[in-house]
């Protein structure tokens, strides 16, 4: 048998593209981006602790894990603990289980979207799309739960869609409400979008036939319920609505400002007329603060500007980047256009309502972060491949040779260009210029006290989080963690802080404290480590932490003792 | 029982009408107080033109020189008979917008009739653009392209008409001649217009090209008729310079940018010459410009542009859109409409394509400003008003009738609610607390050198185009303007600014150069204006300019020859130090 050799090239391409994106979401993972993510070493730790202990480092075991005061799901640190097995404690492995579900979800939305186009080759581009998206990209090389929940919503829209097609096969109904429901697992918000489109798909599958409608819900409903028991609970409890509640009221705060400065102002320019200004108190009030903010963020997570220019997270894609290329903003506009014009067929229509519907909740909480939005962000995806795939439609339609191919080629010509840009400026150029996103020294400092601390006490200045950091770098045995270590009371956001492990480890207030109590000759020796550069002291710095150019002072460590026999004591008020 | 319900009718829209002409005449002089610099620069080509026949720089043209940016003269001609009538001041340079502003809302009254069979629409359709923030802010300060949008919009009515009523030839006329009209108001309108007329023929005519080289060389021809005192200039120098200024501006960005991507390449790759080249092939300058600009379209045609962030700071409050919040899911339902009518409505598929058509020049001079994009706006206005008309037709299908009646009950509240705030936040807010966006004392401290000069020289610290505000409110002698006038060199952007008005008014660097010029030798008092508060000299301030408040100094007057004799008798030594040293110097 003769094999034709566009179909020797097609294969080529298939396996260069598959290789390429495997290889660009695992090169160099667990040190591009540098450093390490407080939830990385949190997520991390907890699972090494179960892993040894059967707790979390709280010494508790639920079915959300107190964390840093935000009450996590479980379902990333359960996914951890036999990796970290095989692979031991490290941002590797912290970082592992998102690059494979991101994997999986490339997977996953390549067959979503020849279900969808019964078009393979755009189905594969589709899916290479998401591969080297920003957003995607971005968060699949960290350890965000969300990306990992998210290929089980996947595969639950995949159900979904099935199921659209075909409502009396109850098969695809269970299995997109089991697969919504582990979602939940992993990242809170998917609980309540995951329910919301499986309600979604029942309405526009049965709209019209009311007692049908009320079969599938009630079988939707008591799959996912089945699945989500331990953690249903939670979800109208104090616990799962936690990241919410500290989220609203730190904008509580800002929106205050506004509040007051507003209502002084309608005061002053009404002549100081104290009627007048209270009129201006029906426009300027917490309610329609938060309702109008709601409406601005919900606005904000359907542009364009949000979704192709501009960066709300910046540990995950570079700065003035949108969670696509600009490129894509083209075949975004004909999808649209494709699926309203097409609003009839039922899933087109369940397409565009989950994408408006997706926004709300995380609207609701104010926030534009990548991380919260993935279900939204995923939908532009199926939108932008609808659009290529009716730009394909007109090409082939209204043109002829050479017009196509040379659309074809500038366009791959374009997407090449853009893309190698991002991924080398991502690999090369942001990962490596902002040490203060990522922390990028933490790993060299924590290695370094681990092996040089000589039992001497650690105490960390300006260091947020360090204590913990120093437990996940040096595996510092969680028995021992759980026992002594010191947290910190809530803050008013209800946040908490690791504040010290067994005296060995803390996290201080002031460096002369530490040094001057060497006037005792008795006093043992400490390791303080400071931030920046203490040109000063140089002479006795026992190790120093530079950004990538090796020329800015990120941290220095010194030993107290030494420091207080070169003199320091004494400077303190003069420095 | 019909005349009966006519009454309340006629008194709402009366009532609405006076509204809306109360809100965009109220204190127009003074809301915003102050004066933008083009209020100024426009105001006094104006007064010259009217006193002279020739423009501040002494020319008589199709375009004003001003500031180096050679602007389309429409505005200031437009402004000679009301500067004449009411004389020169803030109000009058606003008036010409404000009046215009209020005939685009006829023609919209006439276009919305046109469209829509519901006869409500073209009321509410009014009432939504009289009271967006952009249409309403622009037509409460100078802004020329206010002026050409009216022109712009009545070639839109006819295009549509064109468009609906197979092929007039006299509207095409009209067409060419109302868009060539606006090209005089804002040079912007002139590429937009030619760029309109290719959509409409096509739209027309497709697939029949004969027709539409036909028709478009008519339409041409009746454009290019109008238009021919400024064809030269649309290609030429003067015509494309301000775009070439803003090119220039942006450039600077772009160069920091590349500069720093190619030296993190080169040191991330570890110094490798090689790696280091290969990225030139990523960030260089034309790569820069083109995602640049494809960076402004997508940011033009978001929702965040028209319903969140005023891009134009003395127009849109920072936190407000083009348009107000409520109506963002009605522009999404008016983007359904349009899009389920594409093909079946050649003024939908007008709009649309015009919509994304017009935004592309206006990406690619990297500008969101909402005075650039005065046609984008408007037909973003369009897609809203289908999206209403939608609604009105979903509202009245309703049967019942206590549910119709709270869903217009809610969404009036809703739409009342947010535009008292606005406007409430407009009047008394946000044009009071940011006075150095309109230059809020500008007017007092003009007034007062004028009339308390006493032929004093005048010396401005820290206060660009201060000579040229001054002969604004003191209205000087054009003819002496022209001929004292001295204006500093181009900078790198092609800027330029007025230094000094002969000896009488101009910049000063150094304010003890003023004080010293007494010491030791025998010299007339100036006036000198500094910017803030000088504490240690508040015992001879001649005049304080103060924010609304009350409280922040923003500017202050002193005479040279009182402040030198206080500073002799108060602190000699630092006064001979500080003299000492300008010798040296």
């Amino acid at each position: 048998m003769m094999i034709k050799p566009v179909s020797i090239a097609k294969t080529i391409l298939t396996v260069i593209g598959i290789m390429l994106v495997v290889s660009l979401r695992f090169y160099g993972l667990g040190d591009i981006p540098g450093g390490i993510a407080l939830d990385e070493a949190n997520y991390g730790y907890d699972a090494y602790s179960i892993l040894n202990t059967g707790k979390d480092m709280w010494g508790q075991m639920g079915i959300s894990l107190k964390s840093l005061g935000e009450y996590k799901p479980t379902g990333l640190t359960f996914t951890l603990i036999p990796i970290i097995k095989v692979f031991s404690l490290s941002t590797f492995a912290t970082r592992l289980p998102s690059a494979i579900f991101g994997l999986l979800t490339i997977t996953g939305t390549f067959y979503l979207l020849r279900l969808l186009l019964k078009d393979s080759v755009i189905a594969f581009i589709g899916a290479i799309f998401l591969g080297l998206s920003p957003w995607h990209f971005g968060l699949s090389r960290q350890y965000y739960e969300s990306v990992s929940g998210l290929f089980f919503v996947v595969a639950s829209v995949y159900f979904q869609i099935k199921y659209l097609r075909d409502p009396k096969i109850t098969k695809n109904i269970i299995l997109a409400a089991v697969l919504a429901s582990l979602g939940g697992y992993y990242y809170q918000v998917l609980r309540y979008l995951g329910l919301g489109l499986l309600g979604l798909a029942v309405c526009i599958a049965h709209s019209g036939h009311y007692k049908l409608l009320a079969k599938y819900s009630f079988i939707g409903l008591l799959f996912w319920g089945l699945t989500s028991i331990p953690y249903l609970g939670d979800m109208f409890g104090s616990r799962g609505l936690m990241r919410l509640s500290q989220e609203n009221s730190m904008h509580q705060y800002g929106d205050v400002l506004v509040i007051t400065e507003n209502r002084q102002l309608c005061y002053l320019s009404s002549g100081k007329n104290p009627l007048l200004s209270k009129i201006c108190f029906m426009w300027w009030n917490k309610p329609g603060e938060q309702m109008m903010k709601i409406g601005k963020t919900y606005i904000e997570l359907l542009s364009p500007k949000y979704l192709f220019n501009e960066n709300s997270q910046s540990d995950t894609i570079i700065p003035f980047t949108g969670a696509y290329l600009e490129f894509m903003v083209i075949f975004y506009v004909l999808g649209l256009y494709y699926l309203v014009k097409n609003i009839g067929k039922k899933e087109n229509l369940y397409l565009l309502l989950s994408y408006l519907f997706s926004a709300i909740p995380i609207a609701a909480s104010f926030s534009l972060g990548i991380q919260r939005n993935v279900i939204g962000l995923y939908l532009v995806l199926i939108i932008c491949t609808y659009g290529l795939y009716f730009g394909k439609v007109l090409l082939f339609k209204y043109f002829k040779w050479p017009t196509r191919t040379i659309t074809i080629v500038g366009l791959s010509l374009i997407f090449i260009w853009l893309q190698s840009r991002y991924l080398a400026n991502y690999f090369l150029v942001y990962t490596k210029t902002q040490p203060e996103v990522w922390h990028t020294e933490t790993p060299e400092i924590m290695r370094w006290l681990g092996e040089h601390n000589n039992g001497r006490k650690i105490v960390f200045l300006d260091f947020p989080y360090a204590t913990l950091y120093y437990s996940f770098f040096n595996k510092l045995d969680p028995v021992e963690f759980q026992s002594s270590s010191k947290w910190s009371e809530p803050d008013k956001f209800g946040a908490l802080n690791v504040v010290g492990v067994s005296d060995k480890v803390v996290s201080g207030s002031g460096v002369f404290e530490d040094i001057c109590i060497h006037k005792n000759k008795t006093e043992p020796s400490k390791l303080i480590v400071i931030q920046g550069h203490k040109p000063e002291w140089s002479s006795v710095v026992l190790k120093q932490t530079t950004n990538f150019t090796g020329i800015h002072v990120l941290h220095e460590i010194y030993d107290t003792k030494t420091l207080y026999d070169l003199g320091v004591c004494g400077q303190e008020n003069t420095k | 029982m019909r005349a009966f319900w006519n009454i309340p009718k006629i008194i709402l829209v009366i009532s609405g009408i006076l509204l809306i002409i109360f809100l965009r005449f109220y204190q127009l002089g003074n809301i915003p107080h102050g004066i933008n610099v083009d209020e100024a620069s426009y105001g006094y080509d104006a007064y010259s033109l009217l006193k002279t026949d020739k423009d501040m720089w002494g020319n008589h043209d199709t375009t004003l020189k001003s500031f180096g940016d050679y602007k389309p003269a429409g505005l200031a001609y437009t402004l000679i008979p009301f500067v004449k009538y009411y004389g020169l001041n803030t109000f009058t340079t606003r008036l010409p917008s404000a009046f215009f502003g209020l005939l685009i809302l006829v023609i919209t009254f006439i276009l919305l009739k046109m469209l829509f069979q519901n006869q409500i629409i073209p009321y509410l359709g009014v009432v939504i653009l009289a009271l967006s923030p952009w249409h309403f802010g622009l037509s409460r300060l100078f802004y020329e392209p206010n002026i050409g949008l009216l022109f712009v919009v009545c070639s839109i009515y006819f295009q549509i008409r064109y468009l609906k009523m197979s092929s007039n030839l006299k509207h095409l006329a009209m067409i060419g001649i109302f868009m060539a009209l606006g090209g005089y108001y804002y040079s912007v309108l002139r590429y937009l217009g030619v760029g309109m007329f290719g959509i409409t023929l096509i739209i027309a005519h497709y697939p029949n090209y004969q027709k539409v080289i036909k028709h478009g060389l008519v339409l041409l021809v009746c454009w290019g008729i109008v238009a021919l005192p400024y064809l030269g200039d649309m290609f030429g120098s003067k015509g494309l310079v301000r775009l070439s200024q803003e090119r220039a501006m942006h450039e600077f960005g772009d160069v920091l940018v590349i500069t720093e991507n190619r030296q993190m390449c080169y040191i991330s790759s570890g110094y490798s010459a090689s790696i280091a080249k290969a990225c030139y092939a990523l960030w260089n300058k034309p790569g820069e410009k083109v995602v640049n600009a494809a960076r402004t379209y997508v940011d033009l045609l978001s929702p965040k542009y028209l319903f969140l962030t005023g891009y134009q700071k003395d127009v849109v409050p920072e936190k407000s859109g083009a348009f107000l919040l409520p109506l963002f899911p009605i522009f999404l339902l008016g983007l359904y409409v349009c899009i389920q009518k594409f093909r079946k409505q050649k003024e939908i598929s007008y709009i649309l394509i015009s919509w994304l058509f017009v935004n592309i020049p206006i990406a690619i001079a990297g500008a969101q400003n909402i005075h650039r994009n005065v046609i984008g706006l408007y037909l973003a206005f369009l897609i809203i008003i289908y999206g209403l008309n939608n609604l009105v037709q979903y509202l009245s299908k309703i049967n019942n009738k206590i549910l119709k009646l709270t869903l217009v009950i809610f969404s009036i509240v809703v739409f009342l609610w947010s535009q008292s705030r606005y406007l409430v936040n407009y009047f008394y807010v946000y044009t009071r607390m940011q006075p150095d966006i309109w230059l809020s004392d500008t007017p007092e401290v003009m007034e007062w050198l004028g009339t308390n000069r006493k032929s004093r020289n005048i010396v401005y610290y820290d206060y660009a185009a201060g000579p040229l505000y001054f002969s604004f409110y003191n209205h000087l002698d054009p003819s002496y303007f022209q001929q004292n006038a001295s204006w500093d060199d181009l900078n790198q952007y092609g800027w330029t600014r007025i230094n000094r008005i002969g000896e009488l008014v101009r910049n000063g660097n150094n304010i003890w150069n003023e004080i010293c010029s007494h010491h030791g030798q025998k010299s007339d008092p100036k006036l000198l204006v500094t910017g803030g508060r000088k504490s240690e000299w508040q015992d001879v301030v001649q005049k304080q300019a103060k924010n609304f408040t009350g409280i922040h100094v923003l500017h202050e007057i002193y005479d040279s020859k009182v402040l030198y004799e206080y500073l002799y008798q108060k602190d000699l030594k630092g006064l001979e130090m500080q003299c000492s040293a300008l010798e040296k110097k």
